[in-house]
């Protein structure tokens, strides 16, 4: 299982950098995200992040995503919650 | 624009945020909070924690972060208001001022541990005040006179709303949102910390990772919104958003508008459908795949937010005043130009004479802001006071709305902090002295500002002891500024404290300064064009009051001629203008000569000398004299020999635009284009006749 550290601040440019190796990591085999150290979230990573999600599924793969208390936060005030219901999955 | 011009306004909203949140609390504190003010402490604080993220200043984050925290449960109504908790949130505003400041010049933040910890214990404290066995470990009971109950009026309050369905605001981000370091998801956040809300989450538009642009906003929410938020407080979000954002904003059952929200609504549909209770999320795994008749790009035409308010570059501005200026003159030299022709009178030279009035308000009008942003700040000095001299000081203000210039109540706040901490050092007496003398313990400072015949009058009174008059001539004999035996009335001795180096504090305090205050707090009164006055009552208080121009661009003035040469006698300092009779007018030698108005003489004081013109009118009765008030040397009467005109003229600084001459205090262009000098009626006449004072004596 390929696992991704999440940067302090999850914005654009950490978005542009993660993008191909998520693209490769989600054909690859089970995804497992540690977001533990992201103080700022953004929408960029946020849409990557449910990309990534959708695109590991349909390739049959398992996404974990393992978040910050802020990380969390700022998800649950998006209303992007169901990205970590990847862990129950 | 740049980092630091957005830096810039950063600090500038912090400011006002700042301001907002004293007013807000200052409410709390004389118990007529409601839920929208407490929510306005918050948006301040938690508007200043968001750009302090922005722009990577950890301490303020993190101090703002803390005082939010408490914020918010005080707004949920889990911590309680009383008296102790306001006090508290007093404190911790001041130290958030502190920490502005320090980010603003780059330096370390001041120590907010303990602050920080107290905050962190208010917010515990009420939590354990919830069980009633809690005790000690509570919260301080209640102050009556603070407390008040808000869960009646939360209730009250929703129940007034009641009638008003929800808000449902959806809000999809362009790629221009994201560009530039702009983040959506702060805009969602300050959306919903508007009030009660939920989010469902419109992800069907993100593509594959094949086709994805980190770049592009895929997203779109709808956010349902309390209905009892004013709209302007949403607009107000999504103010410098522009097309950046496809926004649309409308009632829950009202008709969406058109356009946009056909697009964003359909894809929402399904979503809403499945969990139409909560508003929670659906799964994303329902989302995935992407309904065929979604457009990626979501339509531009989509109605943007109705901006409140936009902010200009100072610079802009004055550019823009100054044009302004030129046109008034241009105006009034075409006017002069068609009038030696005989078409003076032509109708459209009327009409425009109206228009460039109304350019010329309109532009005043932009630079006007409401006194208020300095009226703010006082709390916060009295409570520095209050611990310094112990003395508690109930503040009373009205007219905040009153609207002034922003270079005036940018310069107003230096002096009216000085007439405040000397009200409150020399004037209000300590509780015992005030008790004994059978006045209520706390002192009151009066703090108004009304618009009075195109001035405005601000007002700082204090109801402590008065000026002691004894004491103060005694101070003046000492110092050399009036003889022993002069003979002088209540206001001129009261007007002594004006005179530089003057203080009659028995002790130096760190507060009022070393008694260099009050001549420079006039000065910068005068040199904003603008006049003070004192009218104090033994026993009963002190009262202040400045006089000052709208506006530092435009005055009105008289245009006389001397001998050879036109000027402008600013109008703020007439009081009258005469042709004496040769009876009124009695000769002193030595070329001077006083002026009998009605049984007072007042020195003459003939501009030609003064002004370095030639061939004026030497007899006074054959001229006309104009009797000004000054601030320094009593009334004079300036003798001209003619009076052109009354009229508006606009004020060029001669220290900017040639050099600082003793006698004028600027120059204007007149109509037929020729410069005249606008006099400094206040530094001619002090210049001249020597103070009145010394002469009486």
């Amino acid at each position: 299982m390929a696992t991704i550290d999440l940067p302090a601040r999850a914005d654009r440019a950490a978005a542009e950098t993660l993008l191909p190796v998520l693209r490769d990591a989600a054909q690859a085999g089970d995804v497992s995200i540690d977001g533990r150290a992201v103080v700022q979230l953004g929408q960029a990573m946020v849409q990557l992040l449910i990309a990534a999600r959708r695109a590991a599924e349909t390739a049959g793969h398992r996404f974990v995503l393992d978040p910050s208390e802020a990380m969390a936060a700022t998800l649950a005030m998006a209303g992007a919650e169901a990205l970590l219901d990847g862990a129950a999955a | 624009m740049t980092n630091d011009e957005i830096q810039a306004i950063f600090f500038v909203e912090c400011e006002e945020a700042l301001g907002a949140a004293e007013t807000a609390l200052d409410q709390c504190r004389r118990g007529e909070a409601d839920l929208e003010t407490v929510n306005a402490i918050f948006r301040a604080v938690h508007s200043i924690k968001g750009g302090a993220g922005a722009f990577g200043f950890s301490a303020l984050q993190a101090y703002t972060h803390g005082f939010e925290t408490l914020l918010s449960d005080v707004r949920d109504g889990t911590v309680p208001i009383t008296g102790p908790l306001i006090a508290l949130l007093l404190r911790a505003l001041d130290l958030l001022g502190d920490h502005v400041e320090a980010a603003r010049n780059g330096e370390a933040g001041p120590d907010d541990a303990a602050l920080l910890a107290q905050l962190a214990a208010a917010q515990a404290g009420a939590v354990s005040s919830e069980a009633p066995e809690a005790g000690e470990a509570a919260a301080p009971a209640p102050a009556d006179d603070f407390g008040f109950d808000l869960d009646a009026m939360l209730n009250d309050i929703a129940s007034e709303m009641a009638g008003e369905s929800a808000w449902r605001i959806t809000l999809r981000p362009h790629a221009g949102a994201m560009a530039n370091g702009g983040e959506p998801l702060l805009l969602l956040r300050e959306l919903r910390a508007l009030g009660q809300s939920s989010v469902m989450l419109d992800a069907s538009a993100v593509p594959p990772l094949d086709g994805f642009d980190p770049s592009e906003g895929y997203l779109c929410w709808q956010v349902t919104l309390d209905g009892g938020v004013a709209r302007e407080r949403i607009e107000e979000i999504f103010d410098f958003v522009g097309d950046d954002c496809s926004i649309t904003i409308a009632r829950e059952g009202d008709e969406p508008e058109i356009g946009a929200t056909d697009h964003l609504d359909e894809p929402a549909a399904p979503v809403v459908d499945a969990e139409p209770d909560k508003g929670a999320p659906a799964p994303l795994a329902e989302q995935a795949a992407p309904l065929a008749a979604v457009p990626t790009a979501a339509p531009t035409a989509a109605a943007p937010a109705a901006g409140q308010s936009i902010r200009i570059d100072l610079p802009k501005l004055d550019r823009l005043i100054d044009a302004v200026g030129e046109l008034v003159i241009a105006q009034a030299m075409l006017a002069q130009r068609l009038g030696g022709k005989g078409l003076g009178m032509i109708e459209e030279l009327a009409l425009l004479e109206g228009l460039t009035r109304d350019i010329q308000e309109s532009a005043m009008a932009i630079r006007a802001q409401p006194i208020g942003s300095v009226f703010s700040r006082v709390p916060r000095i009295l409570r520095e006071l209050e611990m310094s001299t112990g003395k508690r000081v109930h503040l009373d203000v009205s007219g905040e709305t009153t609207e002034l210039d922003k270079t005036v109540i940018e310069r107003l706040s230096e002096p009216l902090t000085h007439l405040i901490r000397n009200a409150v050092d020399h004037g209000i007496e300590s509780a015992e002295e005030r008790l004994a003398a059978g006045k209520p313990a706390d002192g009151t400072l009066r703090l108004s500002a009304e618009q009075r015949s195109g001035r405005i009058v601000i007002t700082v009174a204090d109801d402590g002891k008065g000026i002691d008059r004894a004491r103060v001539r005694a101070k003046a004999e000492e110092r050399g500024l009036i003889a022993p035996d002069a003979v002088l009335s209540d206001e001129e001795i009261d007007n002594l404290i004006f005179a530089p180096g003057f203080s009659t504090a028995q002790t130096v305090s760190s507060i009022s300064g070393r008694g260099v205050g009050m001549d420079v707090v006039r000065q910068n009164v005068k040199d904003l064009g603008g006049r003070i006055a004192i009218e104090s009552r033994p026993g009963q208080g002190t009262a202040f009051s400045l006089a000052l121009p709208l506006t530092l661009a435009i005055a009105d003035g008289m245009i006389v001629t001397v001998g050879d040469q036109t000027m402008v006698v600013p109008l703020a300092h007439v009081v009258e203008s005469l042709r004496p009779e040769p009876g009124d007018v009695q000769a002193l030698g030595a070329g001077r000569a006083m002026l009998n108005v009605r049984g007072r003489f007042i020195p003459i004081l003939p501009l030609e000398r003064a002004v370095g013109a030639r061939n004026a009118v030497a007899d006074p009765c054959q001229g006309v004299l104009i009797v000004v008030d000054t601030e320094s040397a009593g009334q004079a009467a300036l003798q001209v020999d003619a009076i052109l005109d009354q009229r508006q003229f606009v004020i060029k600084s001669l220290d900017t635009h040639y050099r600082p001459v003793d006698g004028m205090a600027g120059a204007t262009i007149l109509g037929d284009g020729r410069v005249a000098l606008i006099l400094d009626v206040d530094g001619l006449v002090a210049g001249v006749v020597a103070t009145p004072l010394k002469e009486a004596a």
